[in-house]
């Protein structure tokens, strides 16, 4: 019998800018099919980690293999199936939305036509089709997060990676998109996000883990947190060690 | 061509067709020195294949090597010593989408075109003229066509290389620190070295072992074999090392080259000692927005770059046309510290002058928005200019001191002088240029993206308008024989230019008032898939 590998195995995986770990030997399994939700604090390597998955930035040390397959040494292949919510720098702001989620397509050799009707559904899906003319450039933080959403699903990708898909998204953008990753999930894709949102990630994740000054602090089924008397927020709070009472200075 | 290419290629030219509508009008005097530039070029390229279609083939056959050593210098030299160098495929966005390295590679060596658009159309005119010249066989021109791949992989190289060893700390400043040391060689050799040996190394008939030599005589169709292995060879040598330069970037992760070092110290630096001072200078909001504006442009790689150029490079460019000559006390060599501080005046406006938003990007929304009058931001940004101006002025002055190049305090005068004049004006010009033309800059990227020879051509132009009232003042000196007819115009022509600033100062305001909306909403954007 064939062990199906999961969508995302990483081991010991390190990364160090200058003398400091961004990332401290994080070990890391993400079953195929699981909405996995990927929290921690500002600065903890949420997005340096990411960034490694996405191919953006080369680890110092460890392995990543995503959907079987390892990263660096087959990662066209693996790009090829994965879908990218990258952060809004990586949007171009002189395209229009159907434009960009067009060039996405083709990037992902798929052919013009194609793409184009693709692009053209996608906007209507996401309901920026009030928008079509408008630039990147001059859309609001949610529409911007809800074109590159719309960019990533455009080749049918295995696996989702979303950096902050949610951020600055008004609370109907929100369901949509909500809506359209479950849907997603049920049809057998894998979806990896970061969030600080964690109502967002408690209604829409199966799996969590919580990382902090880039390690790993906790992880497991969203069942296993709910079955507590905290809540996620309390967990959170009490694993990443931000209990303490700050004192506000006397003018404030 | 593979879909992949053609689509970036359709992105890149959907941006440019999105963006261009709303920038018509801001642009006429790029469009105008941008037409007049390839127009003279293009005169030169149908000259030389006039003249390269009649030329006896001895003749060509020292013509045509040194043209193209003078082809190759133009194309590899200027945009590092302009700071500008073309446009470029931006990897960070390009590389999570499953394109083959391949084709990236193979954009990115199309692009090296933008560089030097003028030495195509040189090597274009070469080429055609050859093809008419009777004594060289019909074949034999085609050749050049290698060689101009040879100039884009040497390109692609020399321009990864640099931008990844610019990007780190420490490496950055080794490398200005050997640029420096460059700059002193001919001049120490000149002074250590006997001229008898010296002249015997420049007559040197270097053979065929370089690469224009191969190239020009086998474009004449003579020497055919060990030409063609000469070119052949150098060519490939710049294919693998453009393309060990390229895979090198693709890895490069510019976040973990540019992070902090951990152990910081807590000592108190000479420069916030320095900025502590500024509120006992200048008023408070003023003094704030200075000590911002010199913290976030001395942060910047573009602006470091740009600044360290102007007392490296910027030495470099014109030492020879200084002391290349037989006369030591020649007018330009008694001139040459004001020469090469205007040279670093000319470069640092790009950075801090004529688009002084261009950093700042979405921040302008504070400028709008925080109790700061508009006029206070414009002139703290101009005193952080010249302050960074002065400061190149005086390390210009310390690096020639320490070469023992000509140096005495009248020289020093005379440079910072002229100058602080001449900055005067171009920082009156350039208030209104960024009002009405403001572009948005990435401070982390290190090189323009327009071709060397047009910002090359566009500084000329205005220069040559701006330098009027120093002529003015030199006209003076000569005239009169006199330093102090000298200082006389060029303190009036200071009292003029505080006079144009104030004036011009009204007019950016009025600018930026009306087109309030316009400027936030062009800063906050970025770009295509091109650099």
């Amino acid at each position: 019998m064939t062990e199906i590998s999961p969508a995302i195995a990483v081991r010991d995986l390190r990364k160090v800018y200058a003398s400091k770990a961004a990332v401290d030997g994080l070990n890391l399994t993400v079953p195929r099919g699981s909405f996995f939700g990927f929290l921690g604090p500002n600065g903890a390597g949420k997005t340096t980690t990411i960034r490694m998955l996405m191919g953006l930035a080369p680890p110092t040390s460890g392995t990543i293999e995503i959907l079987g397959l390892p990263m660096p040494g087959r990662e066209d292949e693996v790009k090829e199936k994965i879908g990218l919510v990258p952060d809004e720098s990586m949007l171009f702001d002189h395209l229009t939305g159907p434009e960009f989620i067009e060039f996405v397509g083709r990037m992902y050799r798929l052919p013009r036509e194609v793409a184009r009707e693709r692009a053209r559904e996608l906007i209507a899906l996401f309901e920026l089709d009030g928008s079509q003319r408008k630039m990147i450039g001059d859309y609001s933080k949610g529409m911007r997060k809800r074109v590159a959403m719309a960019a990533a699903l455009i080749h049918r990708p295995q696996l989702f990676l979303m950096d902050e898909p949610f951020e600055g998204v008004d609370a109907v953008g929100a369901r949509l998109m909500k809506d359209i990753l479950i849907a997603q999930v049920r049809q057998g894709a894998t979806i990896f996000l970061t969030s600080h949102v964690l109502e967002v990630v408690e209604r829409l994740c199966d799996h969590i883990a919580i990382i902090n000054e880039g390690k790993i602090v906790t992880e497991g089924a969203i069942d296993e947190f709910r079955s507590g008397t905290e809540s996620l927020e309390d967990t959170f709070v009490r694993v990443v060690g931000a209990e303490r009472m700050t004192e506000s200075p006397d003018w404030l | 061509m593979p879909a992949q290419i053609l689509a970036i290629i359709w992105a890149q030219w959907r941006s440019m067709r999105n963006y261009l509508p709303r920038s018509r009008g801001n642009n006429w005097l790029s469009i105008l020195v941008s037409a007049s530039w390839y127009a003279a070029w293009s005169f030169a390229a149908v000259s030389t294949g006039l003249v390269f279609a009649q030329t006896d083939g001895k003749l060509l056959y020292h013509l045509l090597p040194s043209g193209l050593f003078l082809l190759t210098l133009y194309w590899q030299i200027i945009p590092i010593l302009m700071v500008s160098a073309g446009m470029s495929l931006d990897l960070r966005k390009l590389v999570p989408y499953p394109v083959p390295h391949s084709q990236l590679f193979a954009i990115e060596v199309l692009l090296r075109i933008t560089t030097a658009g003028e030495m195509l159309l040189m090597i274009c005119g070469a080429l055609a003229g050859l093809l008419f010249n009777r004594t060289v066989p019909a074949w034999a021109p085609w050749t050049l066509l290698i060689y101009i791949a040879f100039n884009l992989f040497l390109s692609v190289g020399l321009r990864d290389l640099l931008a990844r060893v610019l990007a780190r700390k420490r490496v950055r400043e080794l490398l200005i620190f050997v640029m420096v040391l460059l700059a002193a060689l001919p001049q120490i050799l000149l002074r250590s070295v006997d001229s008898r040996s010296l002249n015997r190394f420049f007559a040197y008939e270097p053979g065929r072992i370089w690469p224009w030599m191969g190239a020009g005589h086998l474009a004449l169709g003579t020497n055919d074999i060990p030409s063609l292995i000469n070119v052949v060879c150098w060519t490939a040598a710049a294919y693998l090392f453009a393309k060990m330069q390229f895979g090198k970037n693709l890895r490069f992760d510019t976040s973990e080259a540019a992070a902090p070092d951990r152990i910081q110290s807590t000592r108190v630096s000479l420069l916030d000692r320095g900025f502590r001072l500024l509120p006992a200078i200048l008023p408070d909001p003023l003094a704030a927005l200075v000590d911002k504006e010199i913290r976030m442009l001395a942060r910047s790689p573009r602006f470091r770059l740009v600044f360290l150029m102007g007392f490296s490079f910027g030495l470099i460019i014109w030492l020879p046309m200084a002391f290349g000559n037989k006369n030591p006390n020649s007018v330009f060599s008694s001139h040459y510290l004001t020469a090469v501080t205007v040279y670093g005046l000319m470069l640092l406006g790009e950075v801090c002058i004529w688009n002084v938003f261009g950093f700042d990007r979405s921040a302008v929304q504070i400028y709008y928005s925080a109790p700061v009058k508009l006029s206070t931001v414009l002139i703290a940004k101009n005193i952080a200019a010249l302050f960074f101006v002065m400061a190149e002025a005086l390390i210009i002055a310390f690096v020639c001191f320490l070469l023992r190049l000509p140096f005495t305090a009248a020289m020093l005068l005379e440079s910072i002088m002229v100058t602080l004049t001449m900055a005067l004006f171009l920082l009156a010009i350039g208030n209104m240029m960024s009002m009405k033309n403001p572009r948005p800059v990435d401070p982390g990227q290190s090189w323009r993206k327009t071709s060397a020879g047009k910002v090359q051509a566009m500084l000329l132009f205005i220069y040559a308008v701006v330098s009027a009232p120093v002529g003015l003042a030199y006209a003076a000196r000569y005239a009169f024989e006199s330093d102090i007819a000298f200082y006389a115009v060029l303190a009036f022509d200071i009292g003029v230019g505080i006079v144009v600033y104030w004036v011009a100062m009204d007019s950016a305001l009025d600018t930026a008032r009306f087109r309030k909306e316009d400027i936030v909403s062009v800063l906050s954007r970025g770009e295509g898939p091109l650099l």
